[in-house]
This record gives C-alpha cells, sequence and structure tokens, in this order.
C-alpha cells in the first residue's frame, strides 16, 4: 500500500513539475522578423530575413540561449507601410512577441518601429538607414546598423584623398552630381553626403531626385553628361541602377571619378553581365572586408555564415543586405540577450544600453555603443561605419578606406571607347 | 540650348514613347473588344520576360524566343479568356476589375515563389550605335522597329481577315455583331489571346532593356493606363502615338525642369487632352 501510494506520488510529481518543467525549457524564444517578403522591394526582405535566420540557427545548433532554448523567428510581411503597422501591431498583440526584428526599409521601420514603442516592445532595426528611425527619442528602438549620414563620410574622404588626386586636380574644383531616389532613405542619404561635401569644401553641381518606378533615365543621363561631372553619387535601389547603368553606356555618359551607389547593388552583376559592371563604387555597411580585421569570435560566426549560405543557397558570395541581417542579428542573440538574461523587453532594453563591443568586434567589422537617452540620435549605434566596395573584374571589393580594403581602388575610370576596346 | 541637344531629346524620347506604345496595345486592344480593363497586364509582360530568359539559355536570339513566346500566350489568354474572362464579361465592372486584378496578383507572387525576388536579365553586349553627334540605344531602337512592325502587321490583320473584321465589328457593336452571326464567345477569346500576345511580345523585346523581376509589372502598368486613355481606348494607333507623346515630354520635361516632374507635366497634358477630348486622342469609345 505504501509502496503503491509512494509510486503514485512519484507519478505525480513527474507529470505536474518534471514533465512540465522540461516542456517550459523546450519552449522556443519567439521573436518577430518584419521584413517585406513580398511587393517591391521582396528581394532585399528576404536576403535580410534569410540573414537573421541563419544567425539564429547558428546560435541554436550551439545550445540555444537561457538554458537550451531555441530560438523560433515568427514572420510578419511588411509588403507596404500600412502592412508593416498591421503586421507589427499582430505580431505584438497577437503573437505576444516581445522583440521585434525588422525591416530593412525605411518607409516600413519608421511607422513599425513607433508601433513597437507604444507597446514597450523592442525593435531592432538591422538595415533601415533614414536618421528618422533613431531620431524621435523612442526608449525601445535601436539600431545597430549605420544610418544615412554615416554613408556621407566615405564616399567624401574617397574624393578628397584618392580621385582628386587620380585625376591631378584640387578637391575643391572637382564637379560633383546626386541622383537619388525620392523617398526617406534616398533623400536622406543624398543630404547627408552634401552637407559633409559642402563642409569639406567641395563642389556640388547637380543633384536630381527620381521616382523608383521611372522606367527611363535618358534625361537624367543628358543632364549629368551637361553638367560635366567627374563624380556621380546615387542612392537608389539595384533593379534603378541596372536600368541606368545601361543607359549610361548606350548614351555614352563617363564619368572619370567614378560612380558611387548606396548599399543596395550587391548582384548588380546578375543585372549589368560582363566587364561592364566593372568600376561601380558602393558605399555599405562593411561586409567584404578583410577578415584579419575582426576578433576571433565575429570572425568565426563569418565564416560560418559564407558555409551555411553556401550550402542552402549554392552562392558563394553573401549578398550585402544577408550580411546585415546576420551581423546585426547576432549582436542582439549572442551578446545582448545573455546579458538581458530573458526576453523581457525592460530587461532587453537595459542590457542594450550598457552594449559596448569595440571595432572588430561584431562580423560587419564596426563595435556597438547606443545613444543614451536624452541623445537626438538615441538608440543609435555611434561606433557603426561604412566602405566604399568596387567592382573589379565583376567581383565586388573592398576599395576603402584602406585599413579594410580588400583591393585598391581602380581610378580614373575609362571612357566607353576605351573599355570596350580592352 | 543646342540643336544637338534638342535632336538627342527626341530621339530619347521617340525611343522610350515607342516602348511605352508597344507595352500598351495590347491593353488597349483587350479593352477596344472586349470592354474589360486587364490589371493582370503588366504580370503577362513579366511573365514573356521570364520566358524570355529562360529560353536565352538554349538560345540567345530573342527573335526565336518571340515566335516561341507570343503563341504560346496567345493560347494561354485564349483559355484565360474562354474560363475566366468570358464568364464575367457581362457583370458589373467591379467584378471584373477584381478578376484581372486578383489573377496579377497570383501571378506575381507565383512567380516570387518560383524564382524568387532576385532580378534576371539577358547579356546586352556592344558599344552603343553612334550617328554623328547622336548616342542611340541599340536595345530601344530595336524595340520600336519591332514594335512597328507589329502593329502594322496587327492593323493588316484587323482590317484583312475575316477574324480580323469580327473583331472590329464587335468592338463597335457587339449586338449587332452576333446578330449578324459573329461567335462572341470565340471572338472575344481569339481578342484577348491576341492582347496577351502583343504584352509577350512586349516582354521579349524588353528583357535586353529591364531586368525580370515579379514586381516589374507595377512598373508598367501605371503608364500603360496613362497611355491607353490618352491614345484613346481601343485604339491600336492610338498608343503607339500616345506613347510617343509620352515619351517626348518626358525626355524634354526631364531635361529642362527635372527629372523628378516628368510624371507630373505628362499627367497636365494628359488631363488636358480629357477634358478636351475624353475619347482620347484616336478613341470611338
Amino acid at each position: 500500500m505504501k509502496k503503491g501510494l509512494m509510486l503514485v506520488f512519484c507519478l505525480f510529481i513527474a507529470t505536474t513539475i518534471i514533465v512540465p518543467g522540461k516542456a517550459v525549457l523546450a519552449q522556443p524564444l519567439r521573436i518577430g522578423t518584419l521584413f517585406p517578403f513580398s511587393g517591391p522591394i521582396a528581394l532585399y526582405g528576404n536576403w535580410c530575413y534569410q540573414g537573421v535566420l541563419i544567425a539564429s540557427e547558428i546560435i541554436n545548433d550551439r545550445g540555444g540561449l537561457f538554458g537550451g532554448k531555441k530560438i523560433e523567428l515568427v514572420k510578419g510581411d511588411a509588403v507596404d507601410p500600412k502592412a508593416a503597422v498591421t503586421e507589427v501591431t499582430r505580431l505584438i498583440t497577437y503573437e505576444n512577441l516581445p522583440i521585434i526584428i525588422g525591416t530593412f526599409s525605411s518607409p516600413r521601420a519608421v511607422p513599425a518601429s513607433e508601433v513597437a514603442n507604444r507597446y514597450k516592445r523592442i525593435y531592432w532595426e538591422v538595415g533601415a538607414e533614414a536618421e528618422r528611425i533613431t531620431g524621435r527619442n523612442l526608449d525601445y528602438v535601436f539600431r545597430p546598423f549605420n544610418r544615412s549620414s554615416d554613408k556621407a563620410k566615405p564616399p567624401v574622404e574617397y574624393l578628397i584623398n584618392h580621385v582628386a588626386p587620380s585625376l591631378k586636380k584640387d578637391a575643391k574644383d572637382l564637379r560633383i552630381g546626386i541622383i537619388f531616389e525620392q523617398g526617406d532613405w534616398g533623400t536622406d542619404t543624398s543630404n547627408a553626403f552634401m552637407e559633409r561635401a559642402k563642409q569639406e569644401g567641395l563642389k556640388i553641381v547637380m543633384a536630381l531626385s527620381h521616382d523608383t518606378a521611372s522606367l527611363d533615365f535618358s534625361s537624367d543621363i543628358m543632364r549629368v553628361k551637361a553638367s560635366k561631372v567627374d563624380f556621380l553619387f546615387t542612392p537608389t535601389y539595384l533593379e534603378t541602377i541596372g536600368v541606368f547603368w545601361r543607359q549610361a553606356k548606350e548614351l555614352g555618359l563617363n564619368v572619370p571619378g567614378g560612380t558611387c551607389g548606396s548599399g543596395t547593388v550587391d548582384g548588380l552583376h546578375k543585372i549589368i553581365k560582363g566587364p561592364d559592371v566593372d568600376y561601380w563604387l558602393d558605399c555599405e555597411g562593411p561586409s567584404i572586408i578583410n577578415p584579419d580585421f575582426l576578433q576571433p569570435k565575429p570572425r568565426e560566426n563569418l565564416f560560418e555564415l559564407r558555409k551555411r549560405w553556401k550550402a542552402k543557397f549554392n552562392e558563394d558570395v553573401v549578398p550585402y543586405i544577408a550580411y546585415l541581417g546576420f551581423g546585426h542579428s547576432m549582436t542582439l542573440f549572442e551578446n545582448v540577450l545573455p546579458r538581458a538574461g530573458s526576453l523581457d523587453s525592460e530587461a532587453v532594453r537595459k542590457a542594450a544600453m550598457a552594449t559596448d563591443i569595440p571595432e572588430g568586434g561584431t562580423t560587419l567589422a564596426h563595435g556597438v555603443k547606443f545613444y543614451p537617452p536624452g541623445h537626438p540620435q538615441q538608440g543609435q549605434n555611434e561606433r557603426s561605419w561604412a566602405v566604399l566596395t568596387q567592382y573589379q573584374s565583376q567581383k565586388m571589393a573592398t576599395a576603402w578606406p584602406p585599413k579594410v580594403a580588400t583591393t585598391k581602388p581602380w581610378c580614373p575610370v575609362p571612357t566607353w571607347e576605351e573599355r570596350a576596346k580592352k | 540650348m543646342t540643336f544637338e541637344l534638342v535632336i538627342q531629346l527626341l530621339i530619347n524620347g521617340i525611343l522610350i514613347g515607342g516602348v511605352y506604345g508597344i507595352l500598351s496595345v495590347g491593353l488597349t486592344m483587350i479593352f477596344g473588344v472586349l470592354r474589360v480593363v486587364n490589371f493582370a497586364h503588366g504580370e503577362f509582360i513579366m511573365l514573356a520576360m521570364y520566358s524570355t530568359f529562360w529560353l536565352s539559355f538554349l538560345h540567345p536570339s530573342d527573335i526565336l524566343a518571340a515566335v516561341i513566346v507570343a503563341p504560346t500566350f496567345f493560347i494561354l489568354g485564349f483559355v484565360i479568356a474562354k474560363y475566366i474572362i468570358n464568364p464575367i464579361i457581362n457583370d458589373p465592372e467591379l467584378s471584373q476589375v477584381f478578376t484581372t486584378m486578383g489573377m496579377g496578383i497570383v501571378m506575381q507572387n507565383a512567380a516570387l515563389i518560383l524564382w524568387k525576388a532576385d532580378p534576371r536579365s539577358k547579356t546586352v553586349t556592344g558599344i552603343p550605335l553612334k550617328l554623328g553627334f547622336l548616342m542611340i540605344s541599340y536595345p530601344r531602337l530595336r524595340a520600336f522597329l519591332i514594335a512597328a512592325a507589329v502593329i502594322i502587321i496587327l492593323v493588316l490583320i484587323l482590317k484583312m481577315t475575316y477574324v480580323g473584321k469580327a473583331i472590329r465589328a464587335s468592338a463597335q457593336n457587339r449586338n449587332a455583331s452576333a446578330m449578324l452571326g459573329v461567335n462572341l464567345s470565340r471572338i472575344y477569346a481569339i481578342a484577348f489571346g491576341l492582347g496577351i500576345a502583343l504584352a509577350a511580345v512586349a516582354g521579349v523585346l524588353l528583357l535586353p532593356i529591364y531586368p525580370a523581376f515579379p514586381m516589374i509589372g507595377l512598373h508598367f502598368v501605371l503608364i500603360c493606363f496613362v497611355v491607353v486613355v490618352l491614345g484613346g481606348l481601343g485604339s491600336i494607333p492610338g498608343a503607339l502615338v500616345g506613347g510617343l507623346i509620352i515619351g517626348i515630354i518626358e525626355s524634354f520635361t526631364g531635361f529642362f525642369v527635372d527629372p523628378s516632374l516628368k510624371s507630373v507635366v505628362y499627367f497636365i497634358v494628359f488631363i488636358l487632352v480629357l477634358l478636351f477630348r475624353p475619347k482620347g486622342l484616336f478613341g470611338t469609345i
């Protein structure tokens, strides 16, 4: 009888404490991911998400977080800004998610982050650059990624220290043009570039905005030709650049100092095939960098990312946008969340504010330290910076600044006729 | 402002206008006969671009691609018209709008699932055409000339064949045509098929110019509607002329005013034309 009672008691303990305890332990850590999975910029949203997914898979394979819990990503499709708002609301109120990682696109990120902040949930922006994402003193919004104004420094430094000497001109005599997409991101990026250029005494001779849905750039190109620019800065999207670059060749636009996009030309070689893609510059966060610059742990993560990307997609080159998703969510998973101890928003917020990663301490080479509450850019990573990459022999390499460069920049750029003769 | 600059802008405008014309002619054909606005028009062009891309691995010639893609899309259009469009031909316009929009969304997202969002592009080699001071885009010139030839052939078919006459009769007065023995259901399917085949030809001609990706149809559709309404709903020459007008306006506005204001100016012209001539320049509807 006593033995029977003991057995029942043990079974009772097992079923009510140990089994549910294991079940609780097995409950995944559900984190929201808000990206444009469909719609006009689905390409970037999917790339970014894949980077975040691989980061979560690496963490899970290494034992998960908080004593073995696995990260589970819950998707929200931010097909446009309105959908971004409804989806982030769904992820927070219906799915009850404490953290949202997103969104790549500034028009989506701005309203979505405001909603998340209102609900006191962490919004972790990995790819959108508009200044006002972190310029609104929102306590729960963090951006480890660079903002538009960070992209002003590399091309301006490049102009002064490399283009001017290559063209045998004084930097202040260089004629600089800008063509930018007319949304938040393009406008912010071009404004930041213009401001920085003017501070250094450089001459902007033309600045044109354009609609990303435009099918023709002939008049833009004619204006650039008429302005006789030495360097052209073009923050706009990949598909647009493909059309622009083809028309630039067709209409004989020659820019001796180079043409520089801003972070979305990954994959330009898939649109502009062959040597025509060479010499194109891009200003973006560090991705193709000298791995020796990284500390051991992020270097290991970088190689792991490349290995897994190759296994999943059979591609040797990881798209830059995927690097962003990977690197910035690794900072969250590997550095912030362990210090927070849980997914509680307040704990994560405090852990984020205490983040202090030195240069070389993330896969994207820069460090991480967020501006504190009260700062005009509260929540922005003060240690983010950008680089210039360049297509050389149809492959992208980091050309500037020299400290992380994997190649020397090709400048001056020969004319299309000269390139055809080679 | 120099003479050379004006001529270059004019040539640029004509060439992009030709692109707009070929994009729009299928849409106006379908509306002219069926009185159905095909909101999936851009997506058919997108599918044709993808088809041309995949065919280019077998052979790079886009003439060959057009010979394969156009009849295939005609059959596709015929079948869609028979089983989806014809049943709703007499339904309220809102039903027709939702049907064609729904088709477009299905095609877009099917393309996204099957081929992902990565842009696909054909290799375009060679240096630009240079005639004296003029720089001419060879792919656009080619698209313009082939588009013009296709439109001439289409007009001849419509004028000189029984099917063409039946299509024109149905567009003018469907009830009278039916009373005269025209099989309206079959003619609608043929007209829709022809419209989709024209969209397919546009897709083949445009792949050397634009990359194919699932959302590219959205880039085309707004300009198509402007061109079609400006040129006159149902008028095939109107689509080409409307395209040329928009292209030239864009070219000059973009240079002398601002590229971001191109669409403002042509929309103003569009509104003015509609105010004074609501049927469009060549329209009869």
